[in-house]
């Protein structure tokens, strides 16, 4: 899932900080109290001897999304776990205050400050400059010419790319399960998408191009429910499509994504899960959720955050990418489906995969846009 | 229980509202099979002590008996049980429900869980037979389409449904028609004579010594006195209300030969549902004139005034103000050409209850000089205007500072006269102004309004009072569905023959035929 | 006893406690907020104690983090400038009477206009201090303009068409943020930003900085706020027109009798109303964001602005102290979050004890007041 998308998720929010911003602020509390004194990080992170004090600002969407910003943080908690280092989340939903809070962030002497999501690019570009010895950590964008910043764009192409792969492999087996099946005969697949907007074009047209990677004579339906949150209307498209003979339906409508996996559900298909395990974290569909193509943002910043404990940050300065050939982007099998599928789905993933590493693979279209 | 104790005895019963004592060791006595009056002005804590009975009020101190029990009420179903029955002046009538389902509703009889509808409606048919009730064809009527007089008998036959022994009747004179008034006096009669015991709450002399056995009056509280009506006068019983002497004269009459002041003609009004209310009334106010418009509520009286005040724009017709007609002038313009209006409620429209006097002495003044220059306020002059009129009116409490709200209805309402007709006004239309008024702040208001009318101003005054309208008028219309059906000298005409108007029906010859009109116009 | 007379029973209590509300005085209903506002912040630090962290601490945590250094102080301004001139938003209608919780999407609205226009004229204006000022008064003005004319709108759906200003205004926050949203995105996005919004405003498009430095906070936008709460004061107690919205909100038969057009007063009161919130949308992009984002993103300024006027009693002045309360508040939450280990969720959970012990009983008393309850006893 994109920042986008959680961000729009974000309208339906009630509470602006409906719940606890995360247990790793309690679970490793310890003493953390009161201001972390002046000082500023150190030039390169460097843990000379005292723990190492991360901080995390969030996307608009806050966290307890479930998604990017919670997958951030897990690799803050797995990095806490296994170095000396505590972390704390700030959740700021508006834009407009990402300036001030990076500022008073950055004020308050952490080694590191990450900023989840391309929100924070404009104010970062300034408090970048404004804090130089400050460490700062970027997801889904990157500041051109800053030196303290390790910037993080996700191949959301190559995501969707390895989703298509799947897909295309898919519907071209025939396979059962659970009063599921694939259609033999027929070899369509569908799309999904959330809102019509640059950003999920680029998951769309590169969903496309994995599909044709494995044979051109797939037909791929698509379509957009013109909602993230919406799930009636991307369970409209998703029917609409199963109808029209698609055995295997992907999308990108975050959480609208529900309405594809019940249409899945009920008109004995298949479906893929995006960003994360959906097959966990949506289980009720788990019978149908074949696999996801995920991205691991949390080994991001579990990476940044480690480099900033031995003291090696400036490695990480600059456009940084989650990619396959970083081992950060994969495609996952659904928990129900480990050892079902056919041996042809995972050759395949490997071999787009090998042929991402490779160079081999050109997409027409970048992370975010076309 | 003792046949011979009394209905109801309530003995010391005070009451205490904040810092205020409503009932003040009220002693009252309701003797079985009996109608005992309760007379008192407005505020003067009928209904509390009635309310008290009914317990919808816990009293501070003071033992209520009913038929010689020792009895305390937690809630009117208490009361209800003991067979007190309360009829409100507001009626607690579920308007979109039919008559029986009101009168059975909270005491529907159920065979197998379900409401047993024939042998409740075999019931009422039967209270309805003793009593001469005639609502016993409208049962399956919504209560909403029955007149106010057929509203309140729903309420009679539900107290009795539920097996009321003693009735509190709250003002229940105040909504009807003379000829209503005397259908009522009939079902008390008949009560009465049934063994029934009634307590009677007016502030209505005629009708207290009409119609009662015992006439009880309180004033500021306090009990004033028991006396038998047999026994006892208007004068003396207006003495006791009041604490003091009380005219009952006519004030001298002096038929208007000025010029017109205010002509309307052929004039057209809706009402709020659209429905023409107003259908085709011509009338002429000639300055130093009052001229009465008399009628039963809701025959477009309203809808006439505020089509001439502004307040509803006229279908049709024109409203001729000194000669230039005013039809499709605002509200706003109208008050600036000079019609000052006592509204007909001045709990809604005359006042704001939680301004200070101050601040309502701006109400309809804000774009008149010098309260107001230029859009902006002068609160000075404000403040000086709202001083005069406390003091020449002599409004209690004489504070500027004071809420609306905390006056009581005869102050409030003399403000509310005293500010309206505070700036010369070439037409004065009086709507009820003496309504809920007590018997001073009366006398005081009519003196005010034959005082205007000396001074050359046309005055039209609506009122459902026909004492006040024949007292006051030098030419009474009277108004019967939208429109006038005569226009009648009042030293000629008595009080029934305005009733008998007022009904739909004409000053013919012969009364045999008059009266059948007359019932061919109420019974609804 | 039939039900209706249980009900008027029952409803007597009900009646006894709002006419107890009605008649709070001034004096009575500010000790009133500042005793919940305590009473609030008491509960918090109980809490906080309760669930293992220093109340003594939070305390100073709060303070500091509100008051404590220019920069919190700036911080804590920037909001309450908002919050004030959103809550003055909200104040003028329900002290109308007329309950218009669209400020959210006048502000959106009204915010997202001035942007445009800025933008699209800025090429016909010199560069430079002077092109600026008439850039900001013509953004500002083209603000205004659409905040009130997005107000205006539900005011005569209800003058006209009988329609529920509560629910029409509610729904038309919703159509701004969506609508904006796409706009933003779509036709209006800045085709060379990855982010969803709108291209910056030019450079000279800026108000001079306060005392404390901070480029979000100008003096400019705090005299602004001080000059309408000044103005909208001034209006309602002094004019003719502020009289006559006044007693429309405590009693609207009497303001018709007195010769107010409630149609057009409903009106115009609602495109007073969207024109502060405009205003303050106006501001929000000139003097903080310097361009427009995804609506769903900028705060809830002119919901809390509900609460802000409600715990003001709906009084313009009262508005100040409210907002500032608020605007502490979140200031507070901001260091609160980056500088201790106690869950910011306490510092919402003050707020929204505010809300209960002061707003939700001024909301109660409001719609006692309009419904009748605890009105006249006789």
């Amino acid at each position: 899932m994109t920042d986008r998308q959680a961000e729009v998720d974000e309208t339906s929010g009630i509470g602006r900080r409906m719940l606890l911003a995360s247990g790793g602020a309690l679970a490793t509390g310890t003493v953390f109290a009161g201001c972390l004194g002046g000082g500023g990080g150190s030039d390169d992170g460097g843990s000379d001897g005292s723990t190492t004090q991360v901080a995390i600002i969030s996307s608009p969407a806050g966290f307890d999304d479930n998604a990017f910003n919670d997958n951030a943080v897990d690799g803050l908690e797995q990095a806490s776990d296994e170095f000396d280092l505590e972390y704390t989340t700030v959740e700021e939903t508006q834009e407009a205050q990402y300036e001030s809070v990076q500022a008073d962030t950055a004020e308050s002497g952490y080694d590191l400050i990450i900023c989840v999501g391309d929100n924070h690019t404009d104010p970062l570009s300034t408090n970048a400059e404004e804090y130089p010895d400050q460490n700062w950590m970027l997801i889904n964008n990157v500041i051109e010419g800053a030196d303290n910043v390790s910037g993080w764009i996700e191949m959301n192409n190559e995501m969707s790319f390895l989703a298509g792969v799947a897909a295309g492999v898919m519907t071209q087996e025939d396979f059962e399960y659970e009063g599921s099946s694939t259609d033999p005969d027929g070899s369509t697949v569908g799309f999904v998408g959330g809102e019509d907007i640059p950003l999920i074009n680029a998951f769309e047209q590169s969903y496309i191009e994995g599909v044709e990677w494995v044979d051109d004579g797939i037909e791929v339906l698509t379509g957009y429910g013109g909602s993230f949150s919406d799930t009636g209307a991307a369970n409209d498209v998703a029917e609409s499509q199963i109808d029209d003979g698609a055995d295997i339906v992907w999308h990108a409508a975050s959480a609208a994504g529900g309405g594809v996996f019940s249409a899945a559900q009920d008109n004995g298909r298949f479906a893929l899960g995006v960003d994360v395990d959906q097959s966990v974290t949506e289980d009720q569909y788990q019978d149908v959720i074949l696999g996801s193509s995920v991205k691991a943002l949390n080994e991001a910043t579990y990476t940044v955050a480690e480099a900033v404990v031995n003291g090696n940050f400036s490695e990480y300065v600059g456009e940084q990418n989650l990619s396959i050939a970083q081992g950060s982007i994969d495609f996952v099998v659904g928990q129900a489906f480990e050892g079902e599928l056919p041996d042809a789905l995972s050759e395949n993933i490997q071999d787009a995969k090998e042929g991402f590493e490779n160079d081999e693979i050109e997409l027409t279209c970048g992370p975010t846009s076309c | 229980m003792t046949r011979n104790a009394p209905a109801v005895r309530l003995e010391g019963i005070t009451k205490r509202f904040g810092d205020v004592v409503a009932n003040d060791a009220v002693d009252f006595t309701l003797d079985q099979g009996s109608i005992h009056a309760l007379l008192g002005e407005n505020g003067s804590g009928k209904t509390t002590l009635m309310s008290v009975l009914y317990g919808l009020y816990d009293q501070n101190s003071g033992t209520i008996h009913v038929d010689g029990e020792e009895r305390t009420f937690e809630s009117p179903r208490d009361a209800m049980d003991a067979g007190v029955g309360m009829i409100h002046q507001h009626f607690q009538l579920v308007k979109p429900m039919t008559v029986l389902q009101n009168v059975i509703l909270g005491h529907e009889p159920t065979e197998g869980g379900t409401v047993d509808e024939a042998s409740a409606r075999a019931e009422i048919e039967d209270i309805c037979d003793r009593y001469g009730f005639d609502i016993d064809r409208e049962l399956d009527t919504p209560v909403e389409e029955l007149d106010l007089g057929a509203q309140q008998r729903v309420e009679i036959v539900k107290s009795l449904y539920r097996g009321a022994e003693v009735l509190i009747l709250d003002e229940p004179t105040a909504v009807l028609t003379p000829q209503e008034v005397d259908g009522l006096m009939e079902v008390m009669n008949d009560l009465r004579e049934d063994g029934r015991s009634l307590i009677f709450i007016s502030h209505k002399l005629d009708e207290a010594l009409e119609i009662a056995d015992d006439i009880t009056v309180l004033r500021d509280g306090k009990a004033m006195g028991t006396v038998p009506a047999a026994e006892t006068t208007e004068s003396d019983l207006a003495r006791m209300m009041v604490g003091r002497e009380v005219l009952f004269d006519r004030l001298e009459r002096d038929p208007g030969t000025g010029a017109p002041v205010l002509e309307v003609e052929d004039l057209r009004v809706s009402g709020d549902r659209g429905r023409e209310r107003v259908e085709g009334v011509d009338l002429t106010v000639h300055e130093g004139e009052i001229l009465g418009i008399a009628g039963v509520q809701g025959n477009g009286q309203s809808e006439l005034i505020e089509g001439i005040t502004g307040l509803r724009r006229p279908d049709d017709g024109i409203v001729r103000l000194g000669g230039t007609d005013i039809a499709d002038r605002s509200r706003r313009d109208r008050i600036e050409d000079g019609i000052a209006y006592i509204p007909e409620d001045r709990q809604t429209e005359g006042l704001v209850q939680e301004y200070s006097l101050q601040r309502n002495a701006l109400l309809g003044n804000q774009t008149i000089e010098p309260y107001a220059k230029n859009g902006f306020l002068d609160w000075d002059a404000v403040e000086n205007h709202a001083a005069d009129v406390i003091e020449e009116y002599d409004v209690q409490p004489p504070n500027p500072e004071t809420d609306a709200e905390s006056l009581s209805g005869g102050n409030q309402q003399k403000f509310i006269v005293g500010r309206e007709i505070g700036h010369d006004p070439d037409v004065l239309v009086a709507s009820h102004p003496t309504r809920g008024v007590d018997i001073g702040s009366i006398e005081f208001i009519h003196e005010r309004l034959m005082e205007l009318r000396d001074q050359g101003v046309g005055i039209l005054m609506v009122s459902s009072k026909l004492e006040e309208i024949q007292k006051l008028s030098d030419r009474i219309a009277v108004m019967y569905e939208g429109e006038f059906v005569d226009v009648v000298d009042p030293e000629a005409v008595t009080e029934s023959d305005l009733g008998l108007l007022m009904a739909g029906g004409t000053l013919a010859e012969g009364s045999d035929d008059e009266s059948e009109s007359v019932d061919g116009g109420v019974s609804s | 006893m039939s039900d209706s007379e249980a009900a008027s029973n029952g409803g007597g209590v009900l009646d006894a406690v709002a006419a107890r509300l009605l008649d709070a005085s001034v004096l009575e209903r500010i000790g009133i907020a500042v005793a919940s506002t305590t009473l609030a912040i008491l509960i918090g630090l109980v809490v906080a104690a309760a669930t293992g962290y220093d109340p003594v601490q939070f305390a100073s945590q709060l303070l500091v983090g509100a008051f404590g250094s220019e920069r919190a102080i700036a911080r804590t301004l920037r909001s309450t400038t908002l919050f004030v001139l959103t809550g003055v938003a909200v104040a003028i209608a329900f002290r109308a009477g007329v309950f218009n919780i669209g400020v959210q999407g006048q502000f959106v609205v009204g915010g997202f206009s001035t942007v445009v226009s800025i933008i699209w004229l800025a090429a016909f204006v010199p560069s430079g201090t002077v092109g600026g000022i008439v850039l900001m008064l013509s953004g500002t003005a083209a603000g205004v303009v659409t905040g009130g004319l997005y107000g205006a709108l539900p005011g005569v759906m209800k003058a006209y068409g009988d329609a529920n200003e509560i629910i029409t205004t509610i729904m038309l926050n919703f159509i701004a943020t969506g609508f904006v949203g796409w706009l933003v995105a779509g036709p209006f996005g800045d085709p060379e930003a990855t982010a969803t919004r709108t291209r910056r405003l030019p450079d000279n498009v800026e108000l001079p900085q306060a005392v404390f430095g901070d480029p979000n906070l100008s003096i400019v936008g705090i005299l602004l706020m001080l000059g309408v709460v000044a103005l909208v004061a001034v209006i309602t107690s002094r004019t003719r027109f502020g009289y006559d919205m006044v007693t429309s909100g405590y009693q609207d038969t009497a303001a018709t009798y007195s010769g107010v057009d409630a149609k057009r007063m409903v009106i115009s009161t609602m495109t007073f109303s969207g024109m502060v919130a405009g205003l303050t949308g106006a501001l929000f992009v000139i003097m903080i964001q310097g361009y427009y984002t995804d609506p769903s993103g900028i705060g809830n300024y002119g919901f809390d602005a509900i609460a802000v006027s409600l715990l003001a009693a709906n009084n313009p002045l009262g508005v100040l102290p409210a907002g500032l309360l608020f605007g502490g508040l979140e200031s507070a939450s901001s260091h609160v979050q980056i500088n201790s280990d106690v869950p910011v969720q306490l510092i919402d959970g003050i707020v929204g004890l505010v809300v209960l012990f002061v707003a939700a009983p001024e909301l109660f008393r409001m719609i006692a007041a309009r419904t009748g309850l605890g009105g006249d006893a006789e």
